[in-house]
């Protein structure tokens, strides 16, 4: 199954979410109704009065809209406010943003292994949270793969191995691939409802005055018993919804990294310490379905648990589990040697200088054509495996240092991308460097100066993983600072008329990641649920992308041909367009509006653009970096392609 | 009298759900209140986090800088005593401000050592001028290169700190919210303001 058909199957379980949550509610109503009709009527039969009937239709309808009212505030509002940003439900777990220059050497080899992981799936590098809590958990938020937040514990920092730690952020970079991370937002954001319950009767209940016929404090109670109810309803859709999902994120893990060993040894150390996964912090029973593992004592026993048993867990990656548990303790150190990753020399295409080698050639290389098959792109999609990983740790050790510390601070950050985007001819790019001395600061520009020889020299494959790495740092930037930065970055690139459409895309990928983090607001997604509006959007992409690397006209129609191909009868109908039709400001207009399409529709271009880009059989790396570029830009993450013998994946 | 009782108790439902609302709608809306002052004094939280992480390389720095002048600046050793005494002082504030950036007076006093330790290593370039051998040391040169890069990057951070320590100090005394913020006990905070050192004194010239 790949990333997209993932997503659809997240969207399946939010079905079955929403159904049960229907089916709590009109619960929670009916047990409200039911109590204060039985109340009155025992009430006014103590009066001495005409016993009212157990129906009654006012109070029914009344009983509705006010459950429908709370439910729906308490729902909505919690929904509203967990969108988007993950970083807000790190924060409201008393989350420690790290800082990617950080000193401590156990943040620093959990930074190196997020960044890792990150290149090798595709995706921007999530801010990276820290929570105080002794136990092992970890937890991935946010509503989509580029406002992703990643949160650990100290206790996980500090007592796994790395090859652990490595199992536990692939476990949760699964669940922000798989598409869990919506459906957990909506989770939480609905239960909030069921839960307001309870808290409106506790504020009944010590806000009013207890006299012998007020029927508030009853109401406070039959609120705080409905509380309790919809609490035990929460925890039972939590667990109904969520199992499944974290059965599928250890598979998926395992299968990123194929190290099983490393998952059954992070699991078994749970079970070994103490307290487990256990949160104490008064918001986790809200999030407790994010989390790596249990963060809750459950008295209910298993049913009600959001997360499978341990045992259960270890079992389906090793069925050999004995069910004994290590005894660990606490004790924070990380020495300095286990910084660096471990590449495994057991086996031959693991060795380092295999990798190396790989690396190398590929470098020696540039306009190196690789034989390819155009569907392999979107299959990929999702699915990292141990080939990326290791190809990850490989291009970051060869990245040079002083533009992997770039990426690390806002600044820096920001030069690097100018330096990147600066125009090939020195004339032009001198006068750029002079006007942006005005529209920026002398120190931006003497920044970008120190970096650009570097930026020049870098291996092409290099650069849009180094965009990924950069854009948490960019999200740093106060609000005034990132509108200098996106106009300086929109002059840049239309002020050099010979940019080129890599550069292009990665302007596109910067102002995607970083547009949903600055503004409130969030653009209309899924405003199209057909591709025929779309289609002249389409077609400028896919004609934009035939004359890439060709001269022959026949070559181009070739090419054009091949990419339409995928979108059917209408695809057939299609018109190549001239390579000077397909400017940036069109190709803009048509990734705007593309990304309104569902994610399926967005796939489905994707895919054609790989088949326009491999329609003769082979591909270079700037092409290959290309389509990664224009996927990211449309928010279908794409792990690196990478040259040499990769194992047939399982699935 | 049943119907009166009757009327009575529709009466007294309206009444509980029209109070029930307002109760929400109320509550609802101080939770907003302060989660909006919680999140924003969180982001200047994270901004000084950004400064500080340079400003520690720039403490990190000095020391190696004072290590290389000294072979040459054999007979200037206040100037280098005064260098590391202000990077001492300055780091031991900026350690202050960072376990609480939102305390009154922290980050105003780490400015305050800021600017202090600006003004000795500026003398101690302006005396270094007069050494061309130390000017023209390699090691010399690179840290003077990263020193200056770490400044801009400070003065980067610093301005992105200032724009939410503003956010957030507006937030804080905009009606309704200046009730509120009392209460859950926001302070005001303070903005990382490094001044100029005062311009020199014009030596005085007597004509005895």
């Amino acid at each position: 199954m790949d990333f997209f058909e993932h997503q659809e199957q997240a969207k399946g379980s939010s079905t079955r979410l929403v159904i049960l949550f229907g089916l709590a509610v009109v619960a929670l109503t009916a047990i409200l109704y039911l109590s204060i009709a039985a109340t009155l009527v025992y009430v006014t039969r103590e009066e001495g009065e005409a016993a009212l009937s157990l129906w009654n239709p006012e109070l029914l309808f009344w009983v509705v809209l006010g459950n429908s009212l709370v439910i729906g505030c308490g729902s909505l509002l919690k929904i509203l406010e967990l969108r988007g940003d993950g970083g807000k439900i790190a924060q409201m777990l008393g989350g420690r943003l790290v800082h990617p220059e950080t000193k401590d050497p156990a943040e620093q080899r959990l930074m190196n292994v997020v960044e890792e992981m990150a290149i090798a799936s595709g995706v921007t590098m999530p801010e990276v949270y820290v929570l105080k809590d002794r136990s092992i958990n970890a937890f991935a938020a946010g509503s989509n793969p580029s406002e992703a937040v990643i949160g650990v514990t100290t206790g996980c920092m500090h007592l796994l191995s790395r090859d652990e730690l490595q199992a536990v952020m692939a476990h949760e970079f699964s669940h922000i691939l798989n598409g869990d991370m919506r459906l957990n937002i909506r989770l939480m954001g609905l239960l909030n409802g069921i839960l307001g319950l309870a808290i409106i009767g506790r504020i009944l209940l010590e806000f009013t005055s207890r006299e012998e016929k007020n029927p508030l404090p009853l109401l406070g109670v039959l609120l705080l018993i409905l509380g309790g109810a919809g609490l035990f309803f929460g925890k039972w859709i939590k667990s109904a919804v969520s199992r499944q999902r974290e059965y599928l994120a250890d598979a998926s893990a395992v299968q990123f990294t194929r190290n099983p060993e490393a998952m059954t040894g992070a699991l078994k150390k749970i079970g070994g310490l103490a307290s487990g996964g256990r949160i104490q912090h008064a918001h986790a029973e809200e999030a407790s379905h994010l989390f790596f593992e249990n963060g809750l004592t459950s008295r209910l026993g298993s049913i009600m648990s959001t997360h499978p048993p341990l045992a259960d867990r270890i079992r389906r990656i090793d069925p050999q589990f004995d069910g004994n548990f290590p005894q660990i303790t606490f004790e924070p150190t990380v020495s300095v040697v286990d910084q660096e990753p471990q590449l495994d020399l057991t086996q031959e295409s693991h060795s380092p200088d295999f990798m190396q080698s790989a690396v190398m050639a590929g470098m020696m290389m540039g306009g190196s054509r690789m034989a390819w098959n155009p569907d392999q792109a979107v299959q990929a999609a999702g699915k990292p495996g141990q080939v990326q990983l290791q190809y990850a740790e490989a291009l970051i050790q060869k990245l040079d240092l002083d533009l992997h510390a770039a990426t690390h601070d806002p600044f820096g950050a920001q030069a690097l991308v100018f330096a990147m985007l600066l125009s090939k001819e020195t004339d032009w790019h001198t006068q750029q460097l002079e006007a942006l001395e005005q529209q920026s600061s002398p120190e931006l520009v003497r920044e970008i100066k120190l970096l650009h020889p570097k930026v020049a020299a870098m291996d092409p494959r290099a650069k849009l993983p180094a965009v990924d790495l950069a854009i948490p740092s960019l999200k740093q930037l106060s609000p005034s600072q990132f509108n200098t930065f996106s106009s300086n970055l929109r002059w840049l690139v239309e002020s050099d008329q010979q940019i080129d459409l890599f550069e292009y895309a990665l302007q596109k990928v910067l102002e995607r990641h970083l547009k949903s983090h600055f503004e409130e607001t969030s653009s209309a997604t899924d405003a199209y649920h057909s591709l025929i509006p779309l289609l002249p959007h389409c077609r400028l992409l896919i004609s934009g992308f035939a004359h890439i690397g060709h001269t022959d006209p026949a070559a181009i129609s070739h090419a054009f041909q091949h990419g339409t191909a995928g979108l059917g009868e209408h695809g057939k109908k299609l018109q190549l367009l001239d390579n000077a039709d397909c400017g940036l400001g069109e190709m803009d207009q048509a990734i705007d509006h593309l990304n309104q399409a569902t994610l399926t529709l967005r796939k489905k271009v994707v895919d054609c653009l790989a088949h326009t880009v491999g329609a003769d059989g082979e591909v270079t790396l700037q092409e290959a970096e290309l389509l990664r570029a224009f996927a990211d830009a449309l928010g279908c993450p794409i792990p690196p392609f990478v040259n040499g013998p990769q194992k047939p994946s399982n699935t | 009298m049943d119907l009166v009782s009757e009327i009575i108790m529709t009466g007294l439902l309206t009444v509980l759900g029209i109070m029930l609302v307002l109760v929400i709608l109320v509550a609802l809306w101080v939770m907003g209140i302060y989660n909006r002052l919680v999140t924003l004094r969180n982001r200047f939280k994270n901004a000084f986090a950004q400064i500080d992480v340079q400003l520690k390389r720039r403490y990190d720095l000095i020391p190696n800088l004072v290590e290389t002048a000294k072979g040459y600046l054999k007979h200037e050793r206040e100037t280098l005593e005064a260098v590391i005494q202000a990077r001492n002082q300055a780091a031991q504030a900026a350690s202050t401000a960072a376990s609480d950036p939102g305390s009154p007076g922290a980050v105003q006093a780490l400015a305050g050592a800021e600017t202090a330790l600006t003004g000795t290593l500026g003398r101690f370039f302006a005396l270094s001028e007069a050494y061309p051998d130390l000017k023209a040391n390699s090691n010399m040169m690179q840290l003077n290169e990263e020193l200056t890069s770490t400044e801009n990057k400070v003065s980067f951070a610093r301005q992105a700190f200032n724009d939410a320590v503003t956010t957030f100090n507006t937030q804080r005394e905009v009606f309704p919210n200046n009730i509120f913020a009392g209460m859950f006990g926001f302070k005001e905070a303070d903005l990382f303001e490094v001044k100029d050192e005062a311009v020199k004194e014009a030596p005085k010239v007597s004509f005895d």
